[in-house]
């Protein structure tokens, strides 16, 4: 399990090899033809700390779709599946731990398992993770005022 | 030092907060004036506790760049925690040099004499910040 | 009839500078504290704590210790463990702000009606805990 890291201000944002990333922030794990799906610590940093999560549990969802949403000290913001299939399982930890997507976003902090339908087509929308870290490093400028605080 | 032009370049305060003092208070609503009202986009909090729990990006940060250290009293946490963990302080302030024959005692809504040595404490980080900023110690 | 005797109540808030939580957690410490007997129930600053300071290590050994944090890093919690001290209850304020949404802290200077709110909702749950041993 390796991450490429990039330093920026106090923050120390990381990305984890080998996973697929939309450009919203979102990553995708795939084994076999089951796809994991979870947050990136760039927008779990971006924003804040979560008070909970709501996930859909079960039905069929196409890339772009909304997934759920999480409540957070700075915001109400809602989720966004990177990939196509039927949710075949939700993360029911974080109903009593939502801190878990925050303290580890890309492992126990995961939201979604998707049994995974037209995923050739949905990887046209999707980054590696070296692809990813770049824009990333974008995005993290970008939104430099809003990481600062959470005023 | 050689200055890498890619390098942000911010401040870091390291605020003790001492809950067990008035002094602390001061501290920390000093700290704040500055990082959230005065000095918004030169500098960056880092928060002693977590520093101290092991904080990585807080860590490195203070060892990268130039520290202030705010603390209440003569016990010096936030100087000690950061030389510890992270490296030199570039400049230490205490609050006991503001507060001289003023007696001070909330630890919560402050009053105006205390309010005011908020504002000289901010005025004296603000000045560090901006002495740093003009050396260029990055 | 023997008489108990009343354990000192030590409350511990992280103080966290970078979120509204954090005040939240101090707030709710001094509101805490100025409500009840102030010869049972105090703070010590966690800092010194860390620092190892010998009387601050002291007072908490035979206190009745109650850590305060602001999120789910529990630096309070951690660094009192840390000091050999396991906190006899923790609580954490993202809790409380999950379970009552509408009390959400504005700033970390002043924390905002939200933020009052939600620290006499967290003083009232943490009041009712420790009766108990103030009372012995």
């Amino acid at each position: 399990m390796t991450y490429l890291e990039y330093d920026y201000d106090k923050f120390i944002f990381k990305v984890k090899e080998n996973l697929y990333y939309h450009e919203e922030g979102y990553w995708v794990e795939i084994e076999k033809d089951i796809g994991k799906v979870g947050i990136t610590d760039f927008l779990q940093t971006l924003n804040g700390d979560i008070a909970s999560v709501e996930l859909f549990g079960k039905g069929r969802i196409k890339q772009g779709d909304v997934m759920g949403d999480i409540e957070t000290m700075k915001v109400s913001l809602e989720l966004y599946c990177p990939v196509s299939g039927e949710i075949i399982e939700k993360n029911r930890e974080l109903i009593a731990k939502p801190e878990l997507v925050n303290l580890d976003p890309y492992g126990e902090g995961w939201l979604l398992k998707i049994k995974l339908k037209n995923f050739e087509a949905d990887r046209s929308n999707l980054m590696s993770s070296q692809e990813y870290l770049e824009f990333m490093k974008k995005r993290v400028k970008e939104e430099s005022g809003r990481l600062k605080s959470d005023e | 030092m050689t200055v890498d032009e890619n390098k942000i370049k911010k401040v870091g305060i390291v605020s003790c907060s001492g809950e067990d003092l008035p002094e602390g208070t001061i501290s920390r609503i000093a700290t704040l004036e500055v990082l959230l009202k005065r000095k918004p986009l030169d500098t960056t909090t880092i928060c002693l506790p977590l520093f101290v729990a092991g904080g990585e990006g807080d860590r490195m940060f203070a060892k990268n760049y130039p520290t202030i250290t705010v603390d209440g009293c003569e016990k010096l946490c936030a100087k000690k925690a950061t030389e510890k963990y992270s490296g030199k302080v570039t400049c230490s302030i205490n609050v006991k040099d503001f507060i001289k024959d003023t007696k001070i005692c909330n630890k919560r809504n402050l009053n105006i004499q205390e309010k005011e040595i908020v504002s000289k404490v901010a005025d004296e980080i603000s000045n560090k910040v901006d002495d740093i900023l003009k050396e260029g110690l990055f | 009839m023997s008489k108990k005797s009343v354990k000192k109540v030590i409350i511990i808030p992280c103080s966290g500078i970078g979120k509204p939580i954090g005040t939240v957690s101090r707030e709710t410490t001094y509101e805490i504290i100025e409500r009840l007997k102030p010869d049972n129930v105090e703070t010590i600053c966690l800092a010194l704590l860390t620092s190892g300071d010998e009387k601050t290590i002291d007072k908490l050994k035979d206190s009745y210790c109650i850590t305060i944090d602001g999120c789910a890093k529990h630096c309070a919690k951690k660094n009192t463990e840390e000091c050999g001290k396991i906190p006899d209850k923790s609580y954490t304020v993202l809790k409380f702000a999950a379970a009552s949404p509408d009390k959400k802290p504005e700033g970390i200077i002043d924390i905002g009606e939200g933020g009052r709110a939600l620290v006499e909702t967290i003083a009232n749950e943490i009041i009712k805990d420790i009766n108990g041993p103030i009372e012995g």
